[in-house]
């Protein structure tokens, strides 16, 4: 069975710290780390035409080139294309999510936002990981 | 120079790219960065082992043992290049460092990956435009099959469609409205064996912008190992260096300005008479 992976879209220095993040996950999801929203929108595509649709995606916003945003409204317009079913998203971002961006969770769907806290990334990446790692229960249950 | 290996950060085959930065050559995985460097005195010994030209005058003591030696040496400093893996205390011909932090190696990195399907960054596809040099006179030179026009304004998308169908210029116009809708119709058409000869792309449009559009464009063509489509920018804004350096970055790609005017029969002849110019139709 192939690993389950994650891809993790940010640029604050979380990623040193996320790589062991889901080791006491049941299938132990593997971090893929990536540095910007096109590598991200590059990443999923790979993975989905080797048929291993990440359970994840992370993203920061903004990121350089293509943002969080816009890398989220690409992934659902790929998925689309090819008949998948959404991937969950979460943004984890430093802004708190306001009326207009809790708007453009619903309309992606299947979409969650966390304010990532001020602080060490160590923290960040903790917090991270504590958040995820519900969310990937809360999935599994469906 | 593009391999595939083992990316033991990403857990999955990746493109992987030699490139020059400064005084190293640097190995990097396309989608996390990844990588390693080596000096350029320790690749320039690397490429003699590639060669072999160190086998050619074995000293007077080396045999069968000694060549094997020089192989082993050879494949452990290879091995060394291409798979990255943390600093062998020992080994003292190869320096590695990993490349850390957003800075410009992770922004040059990027770039390796939106360039990886053409030479030059920027580089024009000259073949429209071979293709219409060579053609015959008196009729439509080079007709492109298909084109996709991603614009907002549904006047003026429907303006330029017309104009380009009726000039000969393409058999076949795709109408997307915004940058999510381009996304999906190209992913749907590549993963069905086709896409188009031009994308025309609007820059200020709602939702995914012309620019986010084109960079995710180019994702989704580099996640499926297919080449760079040619991007047709069509925008009222300014071309400015910021501008011109996402036109390099992304590549293929080339901007017309819209005219001033607030005409869109007008705005749309604008467009067709410069992609006349390019492809070199006749009406």
């Amino acid at each position: 069975m192939a690993t389950a992976r994650i891809l993790l879209a940010e640029e604050c220095g979380l990623a040193p710290h996320a790589a062991d993040l889901f080791a006491d996950q049941p299938d132990a999801p593997k971090i893929v780390p990536v540095k910007d929203g096109a590598r991200c929108l590059t990443a999923f595509v790979k993975l989905v035409r080797a048929r291993q649709a990440p359970l994840l995606v992370i993203l920061d916003e903004p990121l350089p080139r293509l943002s969080g945003r816009g890398a989220a409204l690409a992934i659902r317009a790929v998925e689309r294309a090819l008949d998948l079913k959404p991937t969950p998203l979460l943004f984890y971002t430093a802004d708190a999510a306001d009326d207009a961006f809790k708007g453009f969770l619903s309309r992606l769907g299947r979409a969650v936002h966390l304010q990532r806290p001020a602080g060490a990334p160590e923290e960040q990446a903790r917090r991270l990981g504590v958040a995820a790692g519900r969310l990937l229960v809360q999935l599994r249950g469906k | 120079m593009m391999e595939r290996k083992y990316c033991p950060s990403c857990g999955m085959d990746v493109d992987l790219e030699r490139s020059l930065e400064g005084s190293y050559v640097m190995t990097g995985c396309a989608i996390c960065g990844l990588g390693l460097g080596v000096k350029l005195a320790s690749a320039d010994d690397l490429r003699r082992h590639e060669r072999g030209d160190d086998l050619e005058a074995p000293g007077p003591a080396a045999g069968s043992l000694g060549r094997l030696g020089v192989v082993r040496r050879e494949q452990a400093i290879v091995a060394a290049v291409e798979r990255p893996s943390p600093p062998d205390p020992r080994s003292a011909s190869v320096e590695m460092r990993i490349p850390s932090g957003p800075g410009a190696s992770a922004d040059a990195s990027l770039e390796r990956v939106l360039s990886e399907n053409d030479g030059e960054a920027g580089a024009w596809d000259e073949s429209l435009e071979q293709a219409a040099r060579t053609g015959t006179m008196g009729g439509p030179v080079h007709q492109m099959a298909q084109v996709f026009l991603v614009e907002d304004s549904t006047f003026l998308r429907q303006v330029t469609r017309d104009l380009l169908t009726s000039k000969g210029l393409a058999k076949d116009v795709v109408e997307c409205a915004d940058g999510v809708e381009l996304i999906e119709r190209f992913t749907r058409a590549a993963a069905a064996g086709a896409k188009p000869d031009l994308v025309i792309l609007d820059v200020r449009m709602p939702e995914l912008d012309g620019q986010q559009a084109a960079f995710a464009l180019r994702s989704v063509e580099t996640g499926m190992g297919i080449k760079r489509t040619p991007i047709l920018f069509f925008s009222a804004m300014l071309c400015d260096e910021d501008f011109k350096e996402v036109l390099r970055i992304i590549g293929n790609a080339r901007y017309i300005r819209k005219a001033e005017e607030g005409d869109v029969e007008k705005l749309g002849q604008r467009l067709v008479s410069v992609l006349e110019r390019l492809v070199g139709a006749r009406a």
